[in-house]
């Protein structure tokens, strides 16, 4: 079992590591309003389809914390902010199967 | 030595789970964005497998059967199994490995997926998928038999098609945000990185021709196969029938296992319960799998990506309609998705951006 701690010890502690996700990106505009969208417990596609939908309402430079827990969400919302152009100004693991990304608008 | 379907299964379990390989997912963004990245490396793990698998047949090497193909079973049982795999929220292959990464919708897709399969093979509905399938088929098999062509010149198509497609994906508009990384060397990639779609279908292809030798040995005259097995298994189950664990089986069996393993040591695992309405969805959805994938003769695995890979009627035809049924199911069952509780909520005081978990 060590073998198995040792691989899992890292992600321990990781929740209140603070803002440290290492692709910020200059955001283009100022200070905007923080929105948070909590998904979790929805299974994908639905925490990138609810993000599309809720970031419409959002003025630029707004940013959009979205919380979710399905897997394949860690890949297509950030693939998707990037083809969107929005800068991604926080991603961060925060738990078992629990991620927090923040998108800004832009 | 139907072990090596157990080892192939934990194996193919990692790799999906760390690659996000997700059939579902690949047919359903061309509908809903438009992107074809996934089914790009969709088709690149066709294209690796149809170059092995054809260099092994080629060589006499290995044998794998193709059935002729039943038309209307075929299309039907596609298009539905497309339908299927929008509301259950992943593919065959999908629901094993998301079983293991702890998520309860899938357990119950399966039951009902693996149940269905099997009263639609051995049970109940068994005379209807025997009219259907079986005594509809035709005699066409492969496509390159019936034109008399060689079988490399569609493996030339086929590579052409995906490098052109992946050609076509070289430009990122943007730098795409990654997680902060806490490990090094091994760990790090095996477990943390972001597994590029392009590695991910190169392992999957690789993976699916090894199956190919290994299950012959067994005497199975195919390779990967899920629908089949999932049946079996319910069929040794309730009538204790131990000839219907075979190969197969085994590599099904494995695939949760493997998945558990890549979820739990890259903390991605946590039992997840579904609502309501995705645990309706799940049991729609994997009943409407186990049907269709009965009627067609396979699943995105055996049909989609297998039997395209041998260049037969029945894969590619598969292929096509999956890819409509999983269309017509986005844009009802996705497109039209509202919750009450997706409202994005000001966030105003800066304690409240802590996500405390």
């Amino acid at each position: 079992m060590s073998f198995f701690k040792n691989l899992t010890k890292p992600l321990l502690g990781r929740a209140d590591a603070g803002s440290t996700a290492t692709a910020v990106l200059e955001s283009p505009v100022g200070e905007g309003q923080k929105y948070r969208l909590d998904t979790v417990g929805q299974v994908c596609p639905f925490p990138l389809v609810e993000a599309k939908q809720a970031i419409k309402a959002l003025a630029p430079g707004d940013e959009l914390i979205i919380d979710f827990d399905c897997t394949q969400a860690t890949d297509s919302i950030p693939h998707w902010a990037a083809a969107a152009g929005y800068p991604v100004t926080n991603f961060q693991q925060v738990g078992d199967a629990s991620w927090t990304i923040t998108v800004q608008k832009a | 030595m139907i072990l090596t379907g157990l080892a192939l299964g934990i194996a193919l379990g990692f790799v999906f789970q760390r690659g996000r390989f997700c059939v579902t997912g690949a047919f359903r963004d061309v509908w809903l964005s438009g992107s074809k990245r996934w089914l790009t490396a969709f088709l690149l793990a066709i294209a690796v497998q149809a170059v092995l698998v054809q260099g092994l047949l080629g060589q006499d090497l290995i044998v794998a059967k193709v059935p002729g193909i039943a038309w209307a079973a075929v299309i039907g049982g596609s298009f539905m199994f497309g339908i299927g795999i929008v509301l259950a929220g992943g593919c065959a292959t999908g629901t094993y490995y998301r079983s293991g990464e702890g998520l309860i919708g899938s357990w119950i897709a399966l039951l009902f997926y693996a149940g269905f399969a099997s009263i639609m093979k051995y049970g109940a509905l068994s005379p209807f998928t025997e009219q259907a399938l079986g005594e509809q088929r035709t005699e066409l098999t492969t496509i390159h038999e019936s034109l008399g062509i060689s079988p490399w010149l569609l493996v030339a198509v086929l590579v052409g098609v995906t490098g052109w497609l992946i050609w076509q994906q070289r430009v990122s508009p943007q730098k795409v945000a990654r997680l902060e990384t806490t490990r090094t060397g091994f760990a790090h990639l095996l477990l943390e990185r972001p597994w590029s779609p392009y590695a991910s279908a190169v392992a999957v292809g690789v993976l699916a021709a090894i199956a190919f030798p290994l299950s012959n040995a067994t005497g199975r005259e195919s390779g990967l196969g899920i629908t089949t097995p999932s049946a079996n298994i319910v069929n040794f189950l309730t009538t204790g029938d131990v000839t219907k664990i075979d190969w197969g089986v085994l590599f099904v069996l494995g695939l949760i296992p493997g998945s558990y393993l890549a979820a739990k040591l890259s903390g991605e695992f946590r039992l997840r319960a579904p609502d309501a309405k995705t645990t309706v969805r799940a049991i729609a959805g994997g009943t409407i799998m186990g049907v269709g994938a009965a009627l067609a003769g396979g699943c995105t695995i055996g049909n989609a990506l297998v039997q395209t890979a041998l260049f037969s009627y029945q894969g590619w035809t598969a292929f096509l309609f999956t890819f409509l049924g999983v269309g017509v199911a986005a844009r009802f069952f996705i497109q039209t998705h509202r919750r009450a509780g997706a409202q994005p909520v000001p966030v105003t005081t800066p304690d409240a951006l802590v996500r405390t978990n």
